[in-house]
């Protein structure tokens, strides 16, 4: 909850101490709050708790709509107009609305790695003497608990699809000779790994409070070359994922804070949202995709010809460039029904390029 | 596939005062309440509930009050519908199921 406090102090940073500006933090601190413990009630680790609460919080432009404006915000100007009510909005606030906009990116990315600092060990005495055990035991390669670094590295049986739930890890698919699996992190974070019904699942297990943070947790999923899987899920609160010269059907992806990478891959569609982190596509074919990014830059580079494509591209606060040229706010471009680009973007760029 | 923000922009004041109709609510409550007769489709975000509830509030359609948590004590914002927000959720009633005639006809499937 400390966390979500910091968040939303950092939020609020830009806006004025007004008694409207204190309402609304102390009621989205209620809400967030009650959200939280009902999640943590749940089952949820204390860090998914956050990283759900965080990633379902919104935007900062709402709140700077409600409190930023003079008289009455109308949603339905037809109905307010009819019944005599008048209201209007300030146009001359949009330089205001953007400029807090922009700090807040710089709000939210300090608070990005509040959260990331909260998570890892304010113990770092024992960061310290781990150093020292881990030059010592260097060829060690599984799990040794005086330096806390948890190794695995085998072959696995095939699998068809791809299931990954992980709190604090990196998460790499690349293409190889066989079905493997490696994995090196911290003991206390390390998943939970196993094949069923031909679908790979790597879980997080434990509740992440103190890792040392120069632990750099990472796992890596091979499967042969030119082999196709169906569905690749991965959920992701801390971590960065990248997909490399991967076939597969559909790509789901949710990143709390990490970036995303697909590159060089072949798919059909592809579902990313990502809270705090860019998305970027290079080299890939795909059918569909729908990318929902709050804060963190967008880029899709590919040689495909994607001018048949239906574009749906939207962005609050940044540029949307496509093949350099440039659009504001919005893009859409109707094209062929089953291939589509759509973007939802709240801070940050989205550049195509084809 | 999720509702669309920007389409359902126009009907956030008419679910949340349909969530009040027979009593009344708070925050965390009513995203809640959304999430489940949605059946997960339509998760709204804090800051637009916030958004509409003031908006709510200031247009009259409805009024807060506070009030503790029975059981944990905890103190909450509740609001409730008014006259007039019964009125205008009637008439929100009345333009969707205009809108949805209207645009059935342009569907296909």
């Amino acid at each position: 909850m400390n966390v979500i406090n910091e968040y939303l102090d950092n939020m609020f940073k830009t806006f004025p101490d007004t008694p409207e500006v204190r309402r609304a933090r102390i009621e989205l601190a209620q809400m967030m709050e009650d959200k939280y413990t009902e999640l943590i009630d749940e089952g949820k680790t204390e860090n998914e708790a956050v990283g759900i609460v965080i990633s379902e919080f919104g935007n900062l432009s709402e709140l700077s709509d409600i409190l930023g404006l003079d008289g009455i915000i109308d949603e339905d100007k037809n109905y307010n107009s009819n019944n005599a009510k008048s209201g209007s909005r300030n146009h001359n606030n949009i330089l205001l609305r953007t400029i807090s906009i922009v700090a807040a990116t710089l709000v939210i990315i300090i608070a990005a790695l509040v959260v990331v600092n909260t998570l890892t060990s304010s113990k770092s005495g024992e960061a310290v003497e781990n150093k020292s055990n881990i030059a010592a035991d260097e060829n060690k390669k599984n799990s040794d608990t005086s330096s806390n670094i948890y190794t695995d590295n085998e072959e696995v049986e095939r699998f068809t699809n791809i299931e990954v739930k992980v709190n604090v890890i990196d998460v790499y698919i690349q293409s190889g000779d066989k079905y493997e699996v490696k994995i090196e992190c911290d003991e206390r974070v390390k998943p939970e790994l196993e094949i069923k019904d031909n679908i790979l699942i790597l879980k997080s297990l434990q509740d992440v409070n103190n890792i040392p943070y120069n632990t750099k947790n990472v796992c890596y999923i091979t499967v042969p070359a030119d082999t196709e899987l169906g569905s690749i899920n991965i959920n992701s609160d801390v971590g960065d994922v990248q997909i490399d010269n991967t076939l597969a059907q559909n790509i789901i992806l949710t990143v709390s804070v990490g970036d995303v990478i697909v590159n060089g891959s072949d798919i059909k569609t592809c579902d990313i949202e990502a809270s705090v982190g860019d998305v970027t596509l290079t080299d890939t074919k795909f059918d569909n995709i729908q990318a929902q990014v709050d804060t963190g830059d967008t880029q899709i580079t590919t040689t495909e010809n994607l001018s048949d494509y239906s574009f749906d591209i939207t962005t609050d606060v940044g540029d949307i460039s496509i093949n350099n040229d440039e659009y504001e706010e919005k893009y859409t471009k109707t094209g062929s029904a089953d291939k589509q680009i759509k973007v939802i973007s709240s801070v940050g760029c989205v550049k195509v390029n084809y | 596939m999720n509702i669309s923000s920007d389409v359902i922009r126009g009907y956030n004041d008419t679910i949340i005062l349909y969530l009040l109709l027979d009593n009344p609510s708070y925050g965390y409550e009513i995203s809640k309440k959304i999430k489940e007769l949605s059946d997960d489709k339509y998760i709204i975000k804090e800051t637009t509930l916030y958004s509409a509830f003031t908006r709510l509030e200031k247009n009259g359609y409805v009024t807060s009050f506070s009030s503790s948590d029975n059981s944990t004590g905890k103190r909450r914002t509740y609001y409730q519908i008014t006259d007039m927000g019964r009125q205008y959720y009637d008439y929100k009633c009345e333009e969707w199921n205009l809108t949805r005639e209207v645009v059935s006809r342009f569907i296909r499937g």
